[in-house]
């Protein structure tokens, strides 16, 4: 179930789609406010995906430049936070393939043998001292960089960017129940990984 | 997690260990100097760049009077070159394509008996062509009007010595009359005197008027003409036009001659026989 509907958030004029609207006739302030709202999780989901922060900073500027040339085709027929992240997943996508690494969508490992049961505990092996050193966030980023993109783009999705499983499903061309799946697999994943700090 | 979104969030698909652990990381933010490049991007699209469609209509009712500009435009070059030209140069490109034209022109002259006759009558001395050009040909002034043909036949040379004038009734054009004219002129047979120069002036309505109208003028002039004609040579002219075919010609030379010679009827039977058209 989605946090937030299109059919509530339309008559808040501080919502993200008016908002949106209000910066495409012109109204540059409407573009403060909606940076300030969500430039962290844009961050965070890209630096997230490749991991290099100067890749993210270029990718992350490359998104907001692509959300200002396109204000003027917005249209409030879906939520903002999901045209947004579209943008960014498609940057993403572009620019793995010009890495020549794989894509997000089409490589999915998340079926009956995905091998999450079998992982090796990752952490386990690692002195007590290091992981007694190393914050939770950093552990958790190395967790996540381990996953296979297609399960942390739906994780992603779904914890930076609050997107609802039909939300990341259209964004990524996947079913629902697929999304579902990855989601489930990554939070094994991270559990797996994490368990030592349990 | 995003820390935006609305707290307790009841999601099988969410771990709260994990939240913790995105609290943590949730400092993570774009460089300052990465935020301030975006925001000026932003502000100066919206400050230059071009507006949306919705915007750009309100502009519309601005520029509601740039045809009414173009349209002053169009008519001040227009007043402009007619103050350039003048009314003189607008007479006389008139006088000129009425010279060189073949169609009937519309004039809003009306085509009198007496501007046709001064072209039909072979005495009639026309200025040179050049003259033909002013403003005063244009617009001759009532005292110079052309005198019918025959209260100049005194000073007419013998009809005999005239040049050979064209059939009457010969559908030509409104430019026939002045070539008439100007062949006479240039005969020499009349003595330019001022009465003959100045009926030349008219000859420029004559010209412009409608050709059939042209044509029932000529016709008069030549009947006039032909009644100056001794019996001999109109008689030979009417058996040319006999020989020729022309029938509708040949009916009005006819009736011309009768009306000139009422009593020369027997001379007209010798000469058509049967063909000749009983009197009206």
């Amino acid at each position: 179930v989605p946090a937030h509907t299109l059919a509530d958030a339309a008559p808040d004029p501080t919502g993200d789609e008016a908002l949106m609207l209000a910066y495409a006739a012109g109204e540059a302030g409407a573009f403060d406010a909606l940076y300030a709202r969500h430039k962290g999780g844009v961050y965070r989901y890209l630096v997230r995906h490749c991991g290099n922060a100067g890749t993210a900073d270029e990718m992350f500027q490359d998104v907001w430049m692509n959300l200002i040339r396109a204000r003027a085709t917005y249209a409030p027929s879906a939520r903002f936070t999901t045209w947004l992240y579209r943008i960014a997943h498609n940057r993403l996508v572009d620019h793995w393939r010009e890495s020549g690494r794989v894509e997000l969508v089409g490589a999915d490992p998340d079926d009956d043998d995905d091998p999450v049961a079998a992982l090796p505990a990752a952490t386990a092996e690692e002195p007590d001292a290091r992981v007694a050193a190393r914050e939770l966030g950093v552990r958790l980023a190395d967790a996540l960089r381990r996953l296979p993109p297609s399960q942390r783009d739906a994780f992603l999705l779904h914890q930076e960017g609050g997107l609802a499983l039909a939300e990341i499903a259209e964004l990524t061309g996947a079913g629902v129940e697929t999304v579902k799946s990855r989601i489930r697999y990554a939070l094994a994943r991270l559990r797996t990984d994490l368990q030592d700090l349990r | 997690m995003n820390p935006d979104r609305p707290p307790s969030d009841p999601d099988p698909l969410r771990d709260p260990r994990f939240d913790a652990g995105w609290q943590a990381l949730s400092r993570e933010n774009p460089p300052p100097a990465l935020d301030a490049r975006i925001l000026a991007a932003a502000h100066r699209t919206v400050a230059a760049g071009p507006r949306p469609a919705g915007v750009r209509e309100a502009t519309r009712p601005e520029r509601w009077w740039w045809p009414l500009a173009a349209a002053a435009s169009i008519g001040a070059v227009a007043f402009g070159i007619l103050q350039v030209i003048g009314p003189d140069r607008a007479d006389v490109s008139l006088a000129e394509r009425a010279v060189v034209s073949d169609a009937p022109v519309q004039s809003s002259r009306p085509a009198t008996p007496e501007a046709a006759a001064p072209a039909s009558a072979p005495i009639a001395a026309p200025p040179p062509p050049r003259q033909r050009n002013s403003r005063a040909d244009a617009a001759p002034p009532a005292p110079s009007r052309p005198k019918p043909a025959p209260l100049q036949a005194p000073i007419a040379p013998p009809p005999a010595a005239a040049p050979e004038p064209a059939p009457p009734g010969l559908a030509r054009d409104a430019a026939a009359p002045r070539e008439t004219a100007g062949a006479s002129a240039v005969g020499g047979v009349a003595p330019a005197t001022p009465q003959a120069t100045a009926p030349a002036a008219p000859a420029a309505p004559a010209a412009v008027a409608p050709a059939p109208a042209a044509a029932a003028l000529r016709a008069e002039a030549q009947r006039k003409t032909n009644a100056q004609l001794p019996i001999d040579e109109w008689l030979s002219r009417i058996r040319k036009l006999r020989a020729e075919g022309k029938t509708d010609e040949l009916a009005r030379e006819i009736a011309a001659f009768r009306a000139a010679y009422p009593n020369e009827e027997r001379r007209l039977q010798e000469e058509l026989g049967r063909a000749l058209p009983p009197r009206e």
